[in-house]
């Protein structure tokens, strides 16, 4: 049997900052897609993906 | 057990062995020494190093960093250094190469300042916080202060764009003082940051904690509060200063890997070179059981991907039922190996009984 010397520490920090992490992490995915999107408009001569756009639901 | 053979990225290097010029109370290396106890001094000679740079460049993919560490490495001299960038760029074959110094800072001037600067380092400047919280704990081997001299070398660093990220040890007397060494490394200048948690055994008493260590409850909490200070120096959205670890956590929030070996699945990514060309498993592991040979009678690469090394790696992966059902997992990965305890009635000598 092992256990973790910090394993209360992680728990008493991701219990106060798990929900700003998960939000901030989801901010950051959907600016990614975004700036994607921009990337693939600007390439396409200004049209989105219409595939992605509408089929896909990106 | 993963198979796939690992390129070999970064190398740590302790040049000058165990050997410092400060004997901060809660160092673990210090006694390293004992492994090495023939000679009193430990440095690096020639044919070592340009061993090591070859090899390296050789068996490297195009990016590879080196780490220089201790010990104290700016006890080799400069000379040595830029030894060093003559060996990388003779044998670089067009590579990027990436040094890092970590340092106590006691030995820096603006000669110093200047090479790093020419050639791009990354300096890790030991700093623990304001002067009554630094001098804690990090005093010279005679017992005297090092704040004074190493705050205004770190002055003097900033001033001459030397990239400089400033790693702080928590202990039991610091980790009350978190937002005033936040402050005060923000004042100072330091946009990188980070924070290293002590915990060491009893010397006089190994199944308990040493008295410097920091307890579980005490890091927890210290991580809220800095998180908090964190998030709230944010502009647009975005961090102003970077904490290296709520930045690796949060790759794991966005599916991508944790840049720090603690926070991924396995680790033995990277090698420890000792002054000799010994070569370990890890910094926290210059240990004989972990000794994966010498690099004058083997290659770094083979080591690596040594049977002994992928047995080091896989070991952080065996985790308690606990681990495996707890929501934080993926977020963690049961954090580093050295911070794990035996249970007592196991085979293994329990280390930190107390927190059991």
């Amino acid at each position: 049997m092992v256990c973790h010397v910090f394993c209360t520490s992680y728990k008493i920090f991701f219990a106060h900052a798990h929900s700003q992490l998960r939000e901030m992490g989801r901010n950051w995915v959907a600016n990614q897609l975004r700036m994607q999107q921009e990337m693939e408009a600007k390439q396409d001569g200004g049209n989105y993906n219409a595939y992605n756009h509408f089929v896909k639901g990106k | 057990m993963e198979m796939k053979n690992k390129q070999l990225n970064s190398v740590l290097v302790k040049p000058s062995g165990p050997d410092c010029n400060l004997g901060c109370t809660y160092c673990f290396y210090l006694e390293k020494a004992d492994l090495y106890h023939q000679q009193k001094v430990h440095r690096m000679d020639e044919d070592t190093l340009e061993e090591l740079i070859l090899q390296v460049m050789e068996q490297s993919g195009p990016e590879v960093s080196f780490g220089w560490q201790g010990g104290e490495p700016t006890l080799m001299g400069l000379d040595f250094f830029r030894k060093v960038i003559e060996l990388q760029q003779k044998y670089g074959y067009g590579k990027t190469v990436g040094n890092g110094l970590q340092t106590n800072g006691l030995l820096l001037n603006e000669e110093w300042a200047d090479f790093l600067k020419e050639y791009n380092w990354l300096v890790g400047l030991s700093l623990d916080g304001p002067e009554h919280i630094h001098d804690h704990y990090r005093l010279t081997q005679a017992g005297k202060p090092s704040w004074e001299i190493i705050s205004k070398n770190a002055k003097m660093l900033l001033d001459k764009g030397v990239a400089t990220n400033v790693l702080s040890c928590l202990t039991d007397y610091s980790a009350d003082h978190i937002e005033e060494i936040y402050q005060h490394h923000k004042q100072m200048g330091f946009d990188f940051m980070q924070f290293i948690p002590v915990v060491e055994t009893d010397k006089e008493n190994p199944r308990q904690a040493a008295s410097f260590s920091l307890s579980p409850e005490k890091y927890g909490k210290v991580l809220c509060k800095l998180w908090d200070l964190w998030v709230n120096d944010f502009k647009n959205g975005a961090p102003t200063t970077s904490i290296r670890h709520f930045e690796s956590v949060f790759h794991t929030y966005v599916g991508i890997p944790s840049p720090e070996c603690t926070l991924q699945k396995e680790c033995g990514v990277y090698t420890v070179i000792e002054h000799n060309g010994d070569v370990y498993s890890c910094d926290f592991f210059v240990d004989p059981k972990w000794k994966l040979g010498n690099i004058k009678e083997g290659k770094l690469i083979n080591m690596l991907n040594s049977r002994k090394q992928t047995q080091f790696g896989c070991m952080k992966s065996k985790l308690p039922r606990k681990c495996k059902s707890c929501a934080y997992l993926k977020h963690c990965f049961g954090g580093c190996t050295k911070d794990r305890i035996k249970d007592p009635k196991d085979n293994g000598m329990p280390r930190f009984l107390y927190f059991l």
